[in-house]
């Protein structure tokens, strides 16, 4: 009898693994990257909501945030849709936005005196209408399928809110620049 | 190193690996899967926490291959994730609790008879795993570490956070227990063949 201790060990044939070993990591390792997903689809969707809102929603210097948005140009109420949205709020959402580009088309030219407030907001208002175009700009480069990409879903899904926040922002800046004009509104 | 001793995989493989690749995930456990096994099984004395272990060490693998850099073999990175593994586990007050319930000297399918050796040899290693499974924990990793795996004692007190006289102590110990063991079920063999004759 042998009593080489260490080799006896050392010859010790190696143990099956269980059968059904790789399975279980591979599972497990899906259910982690599933889960690794969708975090960073969260993650990815509230970065997303908090950069256009602190963009579009935050408050205008020297614009009233409280004030109720009472629309320059009057028509009939635009009816909210609930999700899913439907198109015909944003068409009437874009030809109101429409008639207010084209009442500020037919302003005078803006003068080279004017207050620095006024042109402070009309030149931060003009920004923030710059950022929705960009934002529905994007919304509308994303291709059938977008269910995909966590950030261009969340821009879809927030095409009727940006084409809302545009019709509010067009409109305080068309008051905005009528009071730069000195001229009255309609 | 005894398990993991001429196991290489293609850098091309472990370069898809990094990349995500399940398949090469795969390929690297079928590889490595069998020597980690039997390290930690003999390690832990249970099957049932080598298998939890067993996961354990292959989705740190996964999770963290693009950090291995080829700085030593893939083998001795794999190695070293399931000795810290393990030693982790065997640390924790749960282990304390489930080594209590051991199971791989009470039964032992998986061991594969030595074909070098015959019945005999085959009859001396599951004698030598039921030994090793009744070794204290700390008894047996020091043996397994430096006997099979190769560990120097200075290795084994840094990865125990012992001293060196410490693991040379459990190695002479372990050897005496597991000596005596084997001496012992070879003369109640010779026994009962005499008995039998």
């Amino acid at each position: 009898m042998t009593t080489d201790v260490a080799g006896l060990l050392r010859s010790m044939p190696l143990l099956q693994t269980p059968v059904d070993g790789w399975r279980r990591i591979a599972a497990r390792q899906a259910r982690h990257a599933r889960r690794r997903w969708a975090g960073l689809a969260i993650a990815a969707s509230t970065v997303f909501a908090a950069v256009t809102g602190w963009l579009i929603f935050g408050p205008v210097a020297g614009v009233e945030p409280t004030v109720t948005v009472r629309p320059f140009i009057v028509e009939a109420p635009i009816r909210r849709q609930a999700a899913p949205w439907v198109d015909t709020e944003v068409v009437a959402l874009r030809r109101r936005s429409q008639d207010m580009e084209r009442l500020l088309g037919s302003l005078p030219p803006r003068g080279r005196l004017a207050r620095a407030d006024t042109v402070g907001v009309i030149a931060e208002l003009e920004d923030r209408i710059a950022t929705v175009d960009y934002l529905l700009n994007r919304a509308g480069q994303t291709p059938p399928g977008y269910t995909a990409d966590p950030v261009a879903r969340s821009a879809v899904d927030a095409v009727p809110d940006l084409w809302r926040r545009r019709v509010v922002f067009m409109d305080q800046l068309v008051r905005a620049r009528f009071a730069e004009s000195g001229a009255e509104g309609p | 190193m005894a398990g993991f001793a001429n196991r290489h995989l293609d850098d091309d493989i472990v370069a898809r690996a990094r990349r995500g690749d399940m398949r090469a995930h795969e390929l690297i456990y079928r590889e490595f899967g069998a020597p980690v096994y039997s390290l930690l099984a003999r390690m832990t004395g249970s099957r049932a926490t080598a298998d939890d272990l067993l996961q354990d060490t292959f989705i740190e693998v996964i999770r963290s291959i693009d950090r291995f850099r080829g700085d030593a073999s893939l083998a001795t990175w794999i190695r070293k994730i399931a000795v810290s593994k393990c030693l982790m586990h065997m640390r924790s007050a749960w282990s304390n609790r489930a080594t209590l319930f051991r199971d791989l000297g009470e039964d032992h399918p998986a061991v594969q008879p030595s074909v070098a050796g015959g019945q005999a040899l085959a009859q001396v290693h599951i004698d030598l795993e039921s030994a090793l499974a009744r070794l204290s924990d700390t008894s047996r990793i020091v043996v397994i570490l430096h006997d099979i795996e190769g560990y120097t004692h200075a290795e084994i007190a840094a990865q125990m956070g012992k001293t060196v006289s410490f693991s040379k102590s459990q190695l002479a110990r372990a050897h005496r227990r597991l000596r005596d063991a084997l001496e012992t079920g070879h003369r109640d063999a010779a026994a009962g063949s005499g008995a039998a004759s």
